[in-house]
This record gives C-alpha cells, structure tokens and sequence, in this order.
C-alpha cells in the first residue's frame, strides 16, 4: 500500500491554471481509485502523509469555497443515470424514497438512509441486471462479447469500461482482479458465463460510488477541510448539473487525460454538452421545479401541451435562438397546440398539432402566462392568491418573507359570502398581519383574472358580482396587471436576475440553505454576467468556470 | 482487506461446499431467545391516516366517526358509518375511540401551547402531523425537532431485534407526479443532534424480500441458496467499498455513509444469519406476489374512474399487515409503522366504500358528495386498522395468547372536524374534535371504549399507548396520559 501511494505521489501532474494543480495520473498507479492517493487516515508516515504534497507549485486555494456533501442520486438521476448506462427503463423507480420538492429535488441535506432505500437499490440493480442479461441488444451495447463467452479477457474490458462509466472513475486493477477472481468463479460454478455480468452490474448499481456523488479529492494545505477536487470528481459535478446523470466516456476520456485542470477546458468540455439534448432536458427540468411546475394540478393531453409550451419557449430563449434569458418573460409569442389555444382563447396555430403564434391584444407575455406557471396556487377549485404571491415572492424573486410573530392572533373569521379580495383585506386589519400579507396578497391578486387552468376570467368562480380587477404590485418595483405585464416588469429588474443566479446555484450545488460564503459566491457570478440581460448559458458557464467550482469544503459536525 | 468474514470467502475456504456461518446473537431468531428468556415481548404499531374525520362546512349532517355518547364503543358506536369495519372484522369491543381531542391554535391567549398549531403552516405540512408524530410544536413546515413514538418504541422495545423497526407506507405515490416527498413519511429518528427522516417501505415485495431474508426454508435448494450467497457477497463489496470510502469524507458525509453502511450490514447479516425459526406461531412470510400496479395521476381529473389515484391499496395494506403480523410472530421486529396515506392524499375514492370518483383530499373539502362518501373514506381507514388489530389478535403465540394481547397499537387522523380559524366552522381542516382509535391489551389499556378526549392533546393518546407498552418517559412536550384509557 505504501508503495503503491508512493508510486502515486511521483505521478502527480501539475497544471496552471485557477483551481487545477494535483492530478493523479491514474495510469501511474491503477490499484488506487482517485482521491485515495493522499490524505488517506491508513497512511503512516510516507510522503503522502502531507496532504500538501507538491503545494509549492500549486496554484493558490480560492478564499471562497463553499461547503458540499455527499450527495445521492435522486430518483430521476437514478433512473436516468442507469437508462444512461444500460438503456434499461426503471419506470420511475417509485421503491426509491422520495425527493421533496424545496424547491429542487436535490438538495442533499434533506436525503436520509433508511433499510428501505438499501432494498430498493438491491431490488432495482436485479432488475437492471436481469433486464440487460435478458436483451441481446442491450448486452451487446455493454458487453463485448456474447453472453456465452464470457471469458476473462471479455469480463475484464466490461469491468473497466462499464465500471469506469458506472462509478465515475477509473476501476483499479485490484478490483478488476478480485471482481474477476470471484464473478467468474462463481459463475463457473453455476454453468452460466452470464452470471459473472449479471453480478458486476449488480454491484456496480449498488455500489456507493455509483449511488453517491463524492467530492474525491486532495485535501489543501491551507485548510485541512478544503478539498481540491480530482478531475472525475469535476466531470462528475459538470455532468449531473448539465445533464443530470453520469459524465460520458468523452468526458471521463477528459479526466483521465487531465483536460479538466483549468476553467478553460472546463469551458470546451460544458459548451460541447450544452449542445446536447440532454442539456435541454436539464434546463428545461430546472426551470420546471423553479418556477413550481415541475408537479402540476394539470393533468391528461392539456397539461402536456402546457409542457410543451413553456418547454418550446425554454429551448428557443436558451438553445435555438440563443436569446437573453429574460425573453422568457417578455416573449410576444408562445407554443400551442389547437387545444391550448382554445383554452387560452388565442389565435389558433398554423399546424394543429403545435406552432408559435402571436399572443395579440390578449394581455400575455412570456413564461408567466403559461398554464404551467399560473397552475400555481391551486386550492380548493380555486386559485389562492397567497400561494401566488408566495411562489412569486419566495420562489421567483427570491424575497424573504418572514415567519408571523410568535402569538400572532386567528385571522379574522370566515365570512360567508365575501368576495375573495374583500376577505383577504381582512387579513390587513390586524397589524401582525398586515405586513406579509399586503405583498402577498398583492402580488397574487395581479394575476387573479386567470384561473389555475391559465384561464381568463371577469369575476370569481360562480359569482359574477364579485368582479376581478387584477391589479398588483411588485414592492419597490412597480404595478401590474396580470402575468404578462408582471413579466415584463420583473424582467427589467434586478430582482429577478439576483433571484436566478441565487437559485440557479442553489440547484447547482444541491443545497436550499445557504450562508454567507454562497451569498458571496452568488454576487461574483452576478457581477460577472453585468447588469442588464444575459445569456443562460453564460450563467452556467460563469458558475462551471468560477475557480471555486474545483473545490469542495467538507461539511463537519461540530 | 475484507472487512469481516464474508460467505463468499468463507465458502472458498471450504470448497464452496458448506454453508454453515456462525450465527450472531443479535441475528438469531428472536422468537426462540424471547422463549428463552421466558418472556413473550412487547409490541407496538402507529398508524397513520391522512385525512380528517369529517367534511368541509357541513354543520348540520352529523358525524361519520364520532358517536354522540361516551362509554361502551359496541353499543354508542354501532350505527357509525365509519366505526363499521370494526363490527365487520369483529374487533370492536378490541378497539377504544378516543375522542373530543384538541392540537390547540397557537396563537390562542395562552400563547403557543405545547404541540400547537403555528397558523402560518400549511395545514396539511406540518401544524397536525407533526404534533401527532413527534409530540412536538411544528415550527418549521414538514421539520420534525423530535423523533416519531414509534422510534422512540425501539429504544423500549426493540434494541436487540433483528429489525429495529418496520415502517411501511400502503399509499405508494402521491398521484400528482411524485411519489410522497415529506408527506410520505411518518417515522423519525435521532441521529445525534438531528432528527432524520426513515423511508418507508412502499413495496410489500420489497418488504417481503427485506424480511424473507432472515429466513431460509429447510428444504431450500442450493439454487436458491446460491443466489442468497450472490446477494450476500455483493452487499458485502458494497459495504467494502462504503468502508474504504470513510477516510476521504467530512465528518457529516462520514455519518450518512454510516448509516449506509449500517443498512447494507444488517441485510447482508440478515441473508447470513442462515434458518429462522420457523416454528409456533411463526411461520415465516408468504410470497406476496408482484406489487399491484401503480394507479394513475388524479392531476387536473374532475371525474376519476378506477384506474386513477388508486394501486390496489386495498391489497397493497393487506400485504403490508401480513407482513407486520409475521414480522411480530417471529419476532423479526417489534415496532411498525403503517402509513395508510400520504398527508394531504390525493388517493382516488373510486374503489372505496360505495365508490367515489373523486380523490379523498376534495371529499374532504367539497360539498358536492354526499354524507357517505366521507364516511366511507374515514371507514377506509379505519377498516386496515380492523384489520391489522384482527390479523394480530388472531395469531396465538406460544403460550396460547394472542400477538394483540402483547401490542399496542394507535390510529392517528390528519384533522378533526370542528372550527378553523381560516376555513370558519366544521372545517376539515380544523384542529378541534380530533379522534384516535387505540387497540391492545397491552399495559391496562380499555378496549372497546368511546373516551371523551377532554380536549386534551392527541399525542396524550398516543403516550398512553406508548407507555401501555413499555416506555417509560414522555412524548415530546407530552408527559399526561388520557383519563380513562388505562386501567
């Protein structure tokens, strides 16, 4: 072992460049996986007992490095990883534990281990296993010789090639030898060549470095916490944000080969992903649990053409047209079906089936007047125009809205009869309450002249003499009238950008929480992108490409 | 370096000609060490309900679980459309109804009373469940600051069983395109200084596979006992590989990884632990099958039919209690939890009672269905826990009692049925007339009793069942039993 490490510190690679530096140079030494060359606890003594090694050269520690854990995959990153992998369909995997929307469903401080997610993944890996053996077309895709004859040579190449996919990083000659000792053995054992296959994809599924994502890594000199990531660990981090599952084989070539040190080569690796499909499956899924979507009270054909529509507007802004991200909210056309546009009552599309038409005189604009993001705040049949201004407030502009004051008195009683805005001005009559709600409730009665369908409407449901204005404000930003005009208003506003990056990072680095070391992180990237519109990509590029992308600081339990 | 003595290696040792690991203690079957201390254990089961016992504004329709009078529960309850389940499973006069119940408002004069309701939640994320589960104020929406009755129960009851705890929810998707998130769950531990989440079991195959792993059939062929060995060598690479890891994690990432590791080594301890005891009342778990089929979404649907918001939980909850009762037989485990539905469920009505072709959450809310309709949601509910109190009370153990008399076991609702500060009166989201059913003849607790609650708090219920059954501190902010439901 001492030798091995030893033989690993003198194949260190250094690079220029803000956060790259350490390398290990896994040709150099293949029975030692990433991140177990130095700073590991069995060390005694040799030159890997200073995890500084080769700090002379390195390039400084970025003062800002924010605090990461191990995070696992989520549900749809498990299941995507592994239909990624072996082209098996997991069929949403519902045995896995659930992942709360907060509001993105990867925050990895709220992920638990329980029994039931350890007999999930057991059941799950059997299934992808027993699929794969199953399918000549899919074994074939994996396994580089047929299911009769798999001899070591074969079993071997599987391993390293599906294994270095499967757990992110290369697969040490130690495992391959042990997997091979014991997988064919006991595959000899049963008759059956297929075993040896079927019980490698088992334990790669279950494997934690599969199920996990680790910040694998060089502890740095300065702080004993602070972790320079290894390049797997940076295509790790580069794949799940733009694609949401595992790096491909360009990318892992990448990393074996060093090209992930600088942000530049981060920057060629991140542009050749954006273009890929699944770049705009993942931004599209970003926006979906942002702006409260991603779980609609919209079902059947027309909640799938209200996906399509603001999915078709995403991919135009981001991808086709490669517009500031703020057309979103300001775009004069929109994606529909015949269907939808009767719904909506707008000009029908040229193809039935689905085209860009012009919203006209109909008050919409942009994103805000989908049925998707007006699907918020539905309640009782109705819209809820606290919820409204709450997603609006809390979740798109990012405003903090404090808890009421201990003691708070019962809000005034339910009258029977009242109109809706008549019964939330109640809520104004009492001081406690007064302030959270007159931004709430204001915010959300802007948009109450449509429905939680997307739907216009005059009045409230069933009750003509109860006639809907739909005038709201934006505190400190201005009035408006409906969701259009809120689109446009908080285009222009600083609000809005500050709240994309804040959540953009939050969704990047799988944590709702943050402190002040991200708050800093944010506004860097913020300041980066300027004032004024910008491109989504170039925030995703500014975050990918920030010298503390390539760093990670242990999370420790005082 | 293999970090213990694995089968796989153990078997290479011998030629792969034996199969003979020696037994832990604390893998043993318990039925047989619990014979040999002399003593039958002690069991319990917190069930949960997420839906209120009563509808929106209907103040002059009567109550569909609550009888007008206390006292006998056969008697006073026996024209209740949702108490029928218990005349029907024959464990009436098993089953006490505690109610007159009250989750206090937390803004009330008194100030934030214990386990009150904060009014700034959303009533279904926090200001009833969580009170109920923990005995704790909710103070954070869906935060748990105390861990759940039923894992406080394992520290009582359960420390040395193979299986510390079986928490399994029968609703096993939200219906509106997710599977639960925080709704989904009802049992919390602590970790430490935090309190974490479990995950529930939404799979009786998943469970049976889970708890069939302690047993090996006698006339097991050596396929199948070469496929337990497959199972077993690969959780035991797995946990290899958790335990290599260690050395390269921050001390947080380090204790979830535990925790990992921990879950791995009690199945792979589990799969090598060889023949339960089959014997006696335990007589190991029957192949449930494959799970039904998942229902479809109820988003956006006014009108449902029997394929949506519905995966069989009718069969899915029968699984789950046979698998409770086994797991008690053979005394796998001693404390379960069984979540009938999600908070805030959406489940279709269709297949329920009279059948209904709407969700359960807007039965509850909208005044369009009839009376029934209502009573026969609560009736659901109600209905699997007859059950489970049934399937317990009809199992013998060894000394010719039955499981239910050595269980105690709590059915919680998400709401009463009363006034609410934001919905006006007979609510469903109200706080007030809040009902727990009890069931066990367990440390003197009354069976078959209407118990007036006094407005006393539900998880007062529920700390008397947990001290019927052996606990011997408080709930939460809870240290008061309810007058009358222990003798």
């Amino acid at each position: 072992m001492t030798d091995a490490r030893s033989f690993a510190a003198a194949g260190l690679l250094l690079f220029a460049g803000c956060y790259s530096g350490v390398e290990v140079d896994a040709a150099a030494d293949s029975t030692l996986p990433p991140g177990q060359s130095g700073g590991d606890s069995e060390g005694s003594g040799d030159d890997d007992s200073d995890p500084s090694g080769g700090q002379a050269d390195e390039p400084e520690v970025p003062q800002l490095v924010a605090r990461s854990g191990m995070r696992r995959l989520t549900r749809i990153e498990f299941v995507d990883t592994v239909a990624d992998l072996t082209g098996v369909a997991l069929d949403g995997a519902t045995s896995l534990p659930s992942d709360d929307l907060l509001p993105f469903d990867n925050d990895y401080t709220v992920q638990a281990e329980s029994a039931s997610l350890i007999v999930a993944v057991e059941s799950l890996a059997t299934e992808v296993a027993d699929a794969v053996v199953g399918d000549p077309a899919r074994w074939a895709a994996i396994v580089p010789c047929a299911a009769d004859a798999v001899d070591e040579a074969c079993f071997d190449s599987f391993v390293r090639t599906f294994g270095r996919r499967a757990l992110r990083r290369p697969i040490t000659d130690d495992e391959a030898t042990r997997w091979a000792d014991w997988m064919l053995a006991e595959a000899e054992a049963a008759g059956d060549p297929s075993l040896a296959v079927a019980t490698a994809l088992r334990l790669f599924i279950q494997h934690p470095e599969f199920l996990y994502r680790i910040d694998s890594g060089e502890q740095t000199a300065d702080d004993a916490d602070v972790v320079r990531l290894d390049d797997w660990a940076v295509a790790s981090r580069l794949s799940f944000l733009l694609w949401g599952v595992g790096p491909d084989d360009a990318l892992l070539d990448a990393a074996e080969q060093g090209r992930l040190g600088t942000p530049d080569d981060v920057e060629v690796e991140a542009l050749r992903m954006l273009a890929d499909d699944r770049a705009k499956e993942r931004v599209q899924r970003f926006h979906a649990m942002w702006m409260g979507y991603e779980v609609m009270a919209i079902g059947g054909d027309l909640g799938e053409s209200m996906r399509a529509e603001t999915g078709a507007l995403i991919n135009r802004i981001v991808f086709d047209e490669e517009r500031p991200w703020q057309e979103l909210f300001r775009s004069t056309e929109t994606f529909v079906d015949d269907a939808l546009a009767e719904h909506y009552g707008i000009e029908a599309p040229t193809n039935p089936a689905g085209d860009w038409v012009d919203y006209g005189e109909s008050g919409r604009a942009g994103v805000l007047s989908h049925g998707t993001f007006l699907s918020n705040g539905f309640k009782d049949g109705d819209t809820s125009p606290i919820v409204r201004g709450q997603v609006i407030s809390t979740m798109l502009l990012c405003l903090e809205v404090p808890e009421p004051p201990p003691n708070v008195p019962p809000p005034p009683p339910h009258e029977e009869g009242a109109c809706k805005i008549d019964e939330a001005a109640a809520h104004l009559t009492q001081a406690s309450c007064a302030g959270c709600h007159a931004m709430l409730d204001t915010l959300g009665f802007g948009l109450e002249n449509y429905d939680e369908f997307g739907q216009w409407r005059a009045h409230d449901v069933g009750r003509p003499e109860c006639e809907i204005a739909g005038d709201g404000e934006v505190p400190g930003v201005g009035p408006f009238n409906g969701p259009g005009e809120l689109g446009l208003l908080i285009a222009d506003s600083e609000l809005l950008n500050a709240c994309l990056a804040k959540q953009a990072y939050r969704f990047a680095v799988g944590r709702t929480e943050l402190d002040e070391v991200d708050a800093a992180l944010i506004d860097r990237t913020r300041e980066a992108l300027g004032e004024g519109d910008f491109e989504f990509k170039q925030l995703l590029l500014q975050h990918v490409t920030d010298p503390a992308f390539g760093f990670a600081r242990h999370t420790e339990i005082d | 370096m293999p970090r213990s003595l694995s089968r796989r290696s153990f078997l290479a040792g011998t030629g792969g000609a034996a199969l003979c690991l020696p037994l832990l203690e604390s893998m043993m079957p318990r039925a047989a060490r619990a014979r040999g201390d002399g003593g039958i254990p002690t069991r319990y089961v917190f069930c949960y309900a997420g839906t209120s016992s009563g509808r929106y504004r209907t103040p002059d329709e009567g109550e569909v679980l609550v009888p007008d009078a206390y006292g006998d529960l056969a008697t006073t309850g026996a024209a209740m459309h949702s108490l029928q389940p218990l005349f029907e499973e024959g464990v009436a006069s098993d089953v006490s109804l505690v109610s007159n119940l009250l989750i206090p408002w937390g803004g009330s004069e008194s100030g934030l009373a214990p386990g009150g309701r904060l009014s700034s939640l959303d009533f279904h994320f926090g200001p009833t469940v969580t009170p109920q589960l923990s005995g704790m104020k909710a103070i954070v929406k869906a935060r748990m600051d105390g861990p759940s009755s039923d894992q406080i129960m394992v520290d009582a009851l359960a420390a040395d069983t193979v299986v510390p705890s079986l928490s399994q929810r029968v609703q096993p998707i939200d219906y509106m395109g997710g599977n639960g998130g925080s709704a989904g769950r009802i049992s919390f531990r602590r970790d430490g200084d935090s309190i974490s989440p479990i995950d529930p079991f939404v799979s009786p195959r998943d469970t049976f596979e889970y708890l069939n792993s302690v047993f090996l059939p006698p006339d097991a062929s050596p396929e199948m006992i070469a496929a337990i060995e497959r199972r077993a060598s690969v959780l035991d690479e797995v946990g290899g590989a958790a335990q290599s890891l260690m050395a390269r994690l921050g001390s947080a990432d380090r204790q979830r990884l535990e925790r990992h590791l921990h879950e791995v080594e009690l199945l792979e301890a589990q799969l090598r632990s060889g023949a339960g005891d089959i014997s006696g009342a335990c007589i190991g778990p029957m192949d449930p099958g494959e799970d039904p089929a998942l229902g479809g979404q109820v988003a956006g649907v006014d009108q449902l039919d029997g394929s949506l918001g519905w995966s069989d939980e009718d069969t899915r909850a029968m699984r789950q209690i046979e698998l409770i009762r086994m797991a008690f037989s053979c005394d796998v485990t001693r404390v379960a939890a069984l979540q009938l539905t999600n908070w805030k469920s959406w489940m279709g009505a269709s297949n329920i009672g009279g059948g209904w072709d709407i969700d359960i959450h807007e039965i509850g809310h909208t005044g369009a269905m009839p009376k029934e309709a209502m009573g026969d949601v609560v009736g659901w509910h109600v209905g699997q826990f007859a059950k489970l109190v049934r399937a317990l009370k009809e199992t013998p153990e060894w000394d010719g009692s039955s499981l239910l008399d050595h269980t105690a076991l709590v059915l919680c609702f998400e709401g009463g049925h009363g006034e609410d500060p934001l919905d006006g009166g007979y609510s469903t989201h109200s706080t007030q007339n809040m009902s727990v059913l009890v069931a066990g003849n367990v440390g003197g607790l009354v069976a078959g009793q209407h118990i007036d609650g006094q407005e006393r708090h539900p998880a007062e219920a529920t700390l008397t069942a947990m001290r019927a059954a052996g606990h011997g501190g408080d709930f939460g902010d809870f240290s008061s039993e309810i007058a009358g439901l222990r003798g």
